[in-house]
This record gives structure tokens, sequence and C-alpha cells, in this order.
């Protein structure tokens, strides 16, 4: 099948092949599925093709304002990766038995001495890993805090740590989808019906929420509950909540915390891994906030490949053979990180996107949220990490909004919005995600915006 | 909470608290700044005597103090202190030091704050302020 250009149209029977091939994959959105399909894709721009309508089998130029799930940092084929591939195939396969070239050089510059992370990160007081996806790291970074509780010489509750079986995470968090993450989402949607934390003493796991981003409920519970803790999770700008950003001083706040009454903090950086004008979000004016394990993902793979990182302190680990992975630092993956974080910096693509991130947010709340303030209640963000939360009337409407965005050119994603939340906090929904690849010049952003403002008012023309 | 209520203390240079060079050593203004904090919270009723009557006690969590000028031997020194923040379990507290003298206005040498948890006397742990001693804090004191 050779698509046409933009403009052009399928052959009715390569048309069916989409279809078909859609319909093979497993779908995960209740039968919400988009009915698009990607054909081609070089940088920001994707060449999607109506799967269903007047316009089936239309090649439509759509600019890419969400990065697959926030994730392909470069865009689409970008040119720095193309050796990385060849280099990477050419060093091997080793599994994390062995050493690896490959892997050496990309952990030496990242946290070796005078490494770009070393600031925050000294290898001499951390140590890294790899796995396959978000969920998995932070799978891994929860299971470095039940292991730091576990004795593994005497088969017992770590003496001291017995009173320490509570996790503190936040409501409306994502961190994942797997089966010891569930337990940490606080959103009935994502919990019910699924097996939850034994909370058969010795080794039970509980889990208390609180709302993100509110320093005074934080301060309390720790003064009446923290000598139960053993961890904290979070997310220093919240994703699936909404694209929540805490106020000043409220993460280093958290650390400080966690220092004081001796709990492990752990910064789920799936997401906010460097769109936020900094490689990490959890940063302030001071510098890095300091934290037990980071997990990073999503941009980490360069829109090329799945992976994530585990940076923990170097006396966390799991039990010898505990949490090995066929593909921890694989050395193809390393080449491709190395390779496209290299160029991130290079080419100060990381810091170019907080004030360009600043630009997008004033120019979607003058032209989109004001323009419609019947769909749309405000705009939040840091860098190249944005929401616009919906109102209630929109957040119906989102399928035929989404497709109406497609037309005009522009693809955004939604998250869920936290929801409700307790200490009589607003009900907050869903969000539509503007988190460009970093590659998205001023040009582009401004092109993303009227797009977006085009679909929308085709979108509110057409009465859906 | 902020206030901008300021009780300003007067402290006179002594020559111990001065260095080689004649200037006030740096590590006497963190000694200054607890006083007048200190002090700010016993004018304010809510002081560490009271405090240990109600089996409390205060850890400083956090010292900042940034320094724009020197002060001298014999140098009068203006402090002021104010209650910016009470929390669930903590208190932190801003102070300002001005050398008074000449000039139409005093100078300002050094400003900075202290932060500090609130524990339990006994166990040293972290605890919640009592209600009745939060509303005390938060109101306006009569100067």
């Amino acid at each position: 099948m050779r698509p046409p250009a933009p403009g052009g149209r399928l052959e009715p029977v390569d048309l069916d092949r989409l279809r078909a091939g859609q319909a093979l994959q497993m779908d995960h959105y209740g039968g919400g599925r988009l009915p698009f399909a990607c054909v081609q894709a070089r940088g920001l721009v994707q060449h999607m093709v109506p799967l269903e309508g007047d316009d089936a089998g239309k090649v439509l130029e759509v600019m890419d304002a969400s990065g697959g799930y926030a994730s392909a940092c470069l865009g689409a084929a970008h040119p720095c990766l193309q050796p990385a591939f060849r280099d990477g195939l050419e060093r091997g396969y080793v599994t994390d038995e062995l050493g690896s070239l490959e892997r050496t050089l990309l952990l030496e510059e990242l946290f070796g001495p005078g490494g770009r992370w070393v600031d925050r990160f000294p290898g001499s007081a951390y140590h890294a890993s790899g796995r396959n996806s978000g969920s998995e790291g932070l799978e891994l970074a929860l299971r470095l805090a039940l292991e730091s509780g576990f004795d593994r010489r005497r088969l017992s509750v770590k003496a001291g740590r017995e009173a320490r079986r509570t996790v503190l995470a936040f409501e409306g968090a994502w961190h994942g989808w797997t089966g010891g993450l569930v337990p940490l989402l606080n959103r009935r949607h994502y919990r019910l019906g699924l097996p939850p934390l034994s909370t058969e003493p010795p080794f039970n796991l509980d889990v208390a929420f609180l709302p993100f981003g509110e320093p005074e409920l934080l301060e309390r519970f720790f003064a009446e509950q923290g000598s139960k803790l053993s961890a904290v999770i979070v997310e220093p700008i919240q994703g699936d909540a909404g694209i929540l950003v805490p106020p000043p001083g409220y993460l280093r706040r958290l650390a400080g915390l966690c220092r004081e009454h001796d709990v492990l903090l752990i910064a789920d950086e799936v997401l906010t891994f460097a769109k936020t004008g900094r490689f990490f979000a959890m940063t302030d004016d001071e510098g890095p906030i300091p934290t037990d394990v980071t997990v990073i993902g999503k941009s980490l793979g360069m829109g090329a490949v799945s992976t994530s990182m585990v940076i923990a302190r170097r006396e966390l680990s799991v039990r010898s053979s505990g949490a090995v992975s066929t593909s921890d630092l694989r050395p193809l993956t390393c080449s491709l990180m190395r390779s496209g974080l290299r160029y991130l910096a290079e080419e100060r693509l990381i810091e170019r996107a907080g004030p360009l991130g600043a630009e997008l947010r004033e120019r979607l709340r003058k032209d989109v949220v004001e323009s419609f303030p019947e769909l749309f209640l405000e705009v939040r963000g840091l860098g190249y990490m944005n929401g616009i939360e919906l109102t209630e009337r929109a957040s119906v409407g989102l399928t035929p909004l989404r497709r109406r965005l497609i037309e005009a050119g522009v693809f955004v994603e939604f998250m869920a919005g936290a929801g409700r939340r307790s200490h009589g906090l607003r009900y907050m929904f869903p969000a539509m995600r503007i988190a460009p690849p970093l590659i998205a010049g001023e040009d582009d952003l401004r092109r993303i915006v009227e797009r977006i403002r085009e679909g929308t008012r085709r979108f509110v023309e057409a009465g859906r | 909470m902020r206030d901008t209520v300021a009780s300003p203390r007067r402290h006179r240079v002594e020559h111990v608290d001065t260095d080689a060079s004649g200037v006030v050593h740096f590590s006497r203004y963190a000694s200054l700044l607890e006083t007048a904090a200190l002090e700010e919270l016993d004018r304010r009723g809510s002081g560490l005597g009271l405090l240990e009557g109600q089996g409390l006690d205060l850890r400083v969590r956090e010292l900042r103090i940034r320094y724009r000028d020197a002060a001298r031997f014999q140098d009068w020194l203006r402090l002021e202190a104010r209650l910016e923040h009470v929390g669930p379990a903590s208190l932190k507290l801003g102070v300002a030091i001005y050398r008074e003298g000449t000039a139409p206005e005093p100078v300002l040498l050094a400003s900075g704050s202290l932060d500090m948890a609130v524990v339990n006397r006994e166990s040293g742990e972290p605890t919640c302020i009592p209600p009745t001693l939060s509303t005390a804090l938060a109101r306006s004191p009569s100067l």
C-alpha cells in the first residue's frame, strides 16, 4: 500500500484493510476509539485517514500536538535516530548480567563525572535500571520501597519499620495500569473489581490518599501519620488528573517532610520528563528537589521505543534476581536514548520549552478558552506540558470534538481529570492535553492553536 | 495567614559579637533572629513557656539569612519579627535586622526566617498545634 499525498484518497481495498487492521487490535476505549488511522508521519506532521463518514479514505495533513501520549519528543522519523539504530544494533543484545559498551556510554554521560544529571543523581549515590514502560518502572519503584522494609537475612519485616505499612499517593494520580499500581489510584473507575493489596500483616500495605497541591493537608497528614509511612509517590505535575501544577514550594516541602519523617520519596516523572522546560519537574528556583527514587519514561524512548528508567539511591535494591528484566538497558535502547538526549541538550530544546510554553498557554487562554467559555474552563501547565480543562457540557461531547479537531488539522489527546476530590475541593473535569513534541517551534505552536480554535468553531457550528 | 504587624526590639552590638575585621560575625545573626522570633511568640502569648505547659516544643527545620550590610561595635540594631505562617504543625517567623543611626531611615542589614516544626516535648515526634493555640497565634496582637 502506497498512501497518496494529503488531499488524495486511498483505494477502497486499502481503506478496508485499515479498518480490518484496527479491528484486530484489542479496543481499550470501550468502543470509543477514534475512527482514524495514521499512514505516514514526519516531524510534527501526520497523514491521517478517516475510516468512517463521507471523507473516509481521504488523506488529511494533521499536526501532532500530543506526541503519542506525550512520548515522541522528537516527532516522527528524526534524523538523529537513524545512526543510533544502526550503532545500537551493532553493539549486541546483552542482558544486565553482562556489561555493555553502549550502556556504559549512556550511564557515564548521565551519571558519571561531569555527567548531564550529576548535580541531581551523582553516580556515587544513585544507580539506574531500565524497564519497558512507565508502568513497569513504577512497579520497580514500589518494589524498592517494599524491599526497603524487608530484612532479607531474617526473612521478616526490618526491625524498626514494623509500623510503616502505608504509602501516600495523591487523588487523581495515574501511575500505570498493572496489578501493583492499581491500589495507588484512588478513582473507583480504575480500581473497582480488582484485587486490593493484602491487609494481612506483617507484609500488608495500606494506601492513603490526599488531594494534590494542598500544603496544609500535607503537613497535617505527616504530623498525624508520618510514623506509619513507608513511602510517598508523587507526580510533580499531575497528568491524568488534568495537568495540575502544584503551588510554589509544595514539592520541596514534600521532600523536606519525607526527610524529617524518614519516608522514601518516589517521583513519577514518566510524563513530566523533558517537558517542563527542564529535564526533571522535581526542580524549583533553588535547584533539584531530592528524591529517593525517580522514574522517567515516555520521551526517554524518543518516540521510537517504549522504555523507562528507574534512578534510585544506591542503598535501595531488590532481592537477588527478584526484578530481572530481559531488556534492562538494552544496548539498542541505550543508543537511542543517548543520541536523542544529546540532541535535545545540544539544540537546547528542553530550555526553549519554558518560555515558548508560556507563550503557548497565553495564546490558548486568549484564542481558545476566552473564545469558547461554554466549552473550556482554564489553561494549566508548564513548558510543553499543558492542559485545558473542559466544562461539563464539553466533557460529554469529547469524541465529536476530537473528530472536528482532526478534520481541522490538529491531533490532541484528552485526560480523565481528577474527578471528585476530598476536603470539599471542586470536581475536576477531563482536560485536553497539549503536549507537542519538543521540536515544535514558535510558528508550529501558533498553527496548533489556530487549528484548535478552528476545530472547536466547527464543533460549535455543527452543534456537535 | 500573613501578618504584617512588626514588633521592634533593640540590641546594641557588643565587642564579643564582632570578628577580626571589626564587623558583626555572620553567625551572630542566627542568634539574633532566634531571639527576635521567640520574643515575638512571647508577645503573642504563645512563647516557649506556654508551649512547654502544653507538652510541646519547637524544632528549627530551616534557617534562612540574607546579608546586605555590616554592623559594627556599639551600633544600635533594630529587630523586627513577624509571624509569617501558622501551619497545622509548624510556625514560620520572618525577621529583619536594621541599623539605627543618623540616616533618616534605618538601614537593612539582614533579613531571614525561621521555619520551626512543632513537636511533642516527650517523644520529639512532630505533632499538630492544638486549635486553641492556632487561634491565639493567628490573632493580631495588640501593640
